[in-house]
């Protein structure tokens, strides 16, 4: 089932066209990554399914949440609040579930600090204080915008494998946009690769999991090549690295 | 934190710490006014110009025996604060409005920023003929006096406060007064607080301007009354109070701003 649809998508920034006919179905417990170069517009795209850019051409539908809220946003930084503590932040806008909030700090490992201010807290648990808030509505689809960019590669890769825990443990649909082929390989379903400005879809990979390391390599060069980056990558003959 | 402090090393940052803590600030009003004292006593100073600091002490303590001087102290604390009050009440609320409605600030902030231009004792000899020298011109220039730091700190920290933090609290479906009330609100509030604390400052230095002009009572009549008679211990009698008074309230501010900001992440805290 299609919990978010993009039909015909289009968007400029003063008569300069940044997204051009973007379509795009997302379904429901699956995660998907938006992949280009920087300033193709993929972030763009995420705030405007966020509902933080209202000026746009084409039509952009997310099914209605059980409860209500339809999507849960974690951008590239925190953005906590200051003033209120771990416990407060996750709170914020989610008034009505005080009584998930421990089992939703369990889940992304904050048990222990619900009390701390967020001056305490190192980026990635800053981090993991922003997706609980994003999470604790249950969202229909969690929207996140280069959510670890900014985090050192250790602490990406556990939050990697969060959200990938996280997926299985509440089902939640995730459309990740990020600049990072490894990172999209390892979490996603299916990659959208978006060109430069004004962007299309390049073309939608299917990752999922069970794939070797070479096939992933080739993958990698393959989307590479497509945007533009590495020549054309030479054809994989199965068989030849076996013996 | 329990644990280092039982422990030599931890013993050793305490006893650093308490003498960190010797309120050295005193050392330089100590030595000068023994040094002062000293001059006095030994006829350096002319005494019509400059008293020894146990005379103004005398003095000071032959008010407060007979109960004049916290009349005095009593009427300037009074005018301060309600002064104070109005000034600063109607700038934090004048500065909302002009820092969350763009109508407001086109309707207010030019017309603002005017009267800011003048300097604010130009408007003793008007506020005199308007009110006469009673309560009301003191308390008005008092109020002006705090109004204004208060009134652009408010507006500065409102326009200042994160969009990505309001950002947030659209995409948590939050309605527009709670983005007010629970963002914009607490994210100014360093700025607030930084406004009401410049404006009781303020509200001091035009409490003493206004009473010098004319009154009956007060702490800047003691200082009128003490160069018209003559008296130079009156004078820096006055002056030592107003000090200690003017350091008591911004310390007492200061430490309600520090207590309502610990969230912040700087230096300080």
């Amino acid at each position: 089932m299609a919990v978010l649809t993009i039909k015909g998508l289009s968007k400029d920034f003063a008569g300069q066209p940044v997204l051009e006919r973007i379509d795009l179905e997302v379904h429901s417990g699956e995660i998907v990554s938006l992949l280009g170069p920087s300033g193709c517009g993929k972030s763009t795209l995420l705030r405007i399914v966020a509902g933080l850019d209202p000026d746009y051409e084409g039509e952009v539908r997310v099914a209605e949440g059980e409860e209500g809220r339809s999507v849960g946003v974690v951008f590239q930084e925190p953005r906590l609040f200051p003033w209120l503590t771990v416990r407060q932040n996750i709170l914020f806008g989610n008034k009505g579930h005080r009584e998930r909030v421990e089992a939703i700090a369990e889940a992304v490992g904050l048990s222990r600090c619900l009390h701390a201010f967020p001056k305490q807290l190192s980026g990635g648990m800053a981090q993991r204080c922003a997706i609980a808030r994003a999470l604790l509505g249950r969202p229909r689809v969690l929207l996140c915008d280069e959510p670890f960019s900014a985090l050192d590669a250790f602490t990406r890769r556990q939050l990697h494998d969060l959200l990938l825990d996280l997926r299985d443990r509440y089902g939640t649909t995730m459309l990740v946009v990020t600049h990072d082929i490894r990172e999209a390989l390892y979490l996603s379903d299916r990659i959208v690769v978006l060109g430069q400005t004004p962007s299309r879809v390049l073309r939608e990979v299917t990752t999922g999991t069970g794939r070797s390391e070479n096939e992933q390599a080739h993958l990698e060069a393959e989307i590479l090549y497509e945007l533009g980056f590495e020549r054309e990558p030479l054809p994989i003959h199965v068989g030849e690295w076996a013996s | 934190m329990a644990q280092a402090s039982a422990s030599p090393a931890g013993r050793a940052r305490g006893s650093l710490l308490t003498w960190e803590r010797l309120p050295l600030g005193l050392a330089l009003p100590v030595v000068g006014l023994l040094v002062w004292e000293w001059a006095a006593r030994a006829g350096y100073l002319p005494p019509w110009q400059v008293p020894a600091p146990s005379d103004i002490y005398y003095t000071v303590a032959d008010l407060l025996a007979t109960g004049e001087l916290w009349l005095h102290i009593g009427a300037s604390v009074r005018r301060v604060l309600l002064g104070f009050l109005i000034g600063g009440g109607l700038g934090l609320l004048v500065g909302l409005g002009v820092g969350l409605s763009k109508l407001v600030e086109r309707l207010l902030n030019a017309t603002l920023q005017a009267i800011k231009s003048v300097p604010s004792l130009g408007w003793v000899p008007l506020l005199i003929l308007w009110f006469g020298i009673g309560e009301t011109s003191k308390l008005t220039l008092i109020a002006i006096g705090s109004f204004f730091p208060v009134y652009v700190n408010a507006v500065a920290g409102l326009k200042g406060v994160e969009r990505k933090l309001i950002e947030v609290g659209q995409v948590q479906r939050l309605s527009k007064g709670g983005i007010l009330l629970r963002i914009m609100v607490p994210a100014a509030m360093p700025s607030f607080l930084t406004g009401l604390r410049v404006g009781l400052t303020q509200a001091w230095l035009f409490m003493v301007i206004a009473e010098l002009m004319a009154a009956s009572e007060g702490l800047g009549f003691l200082l009128a009354m003490g160069r018209e008679v003559a008296r130079p211990d009156l004078l820096l009698g006055s002056l030592v109070l107003l000090a200690l008074l003017g350091k008591g309230s911004d310390t007492l501010v200061g430490w309600l701003e520090r207590r309502a900001l610990r969230w912040r992440d700087t230096k300080e805290t």
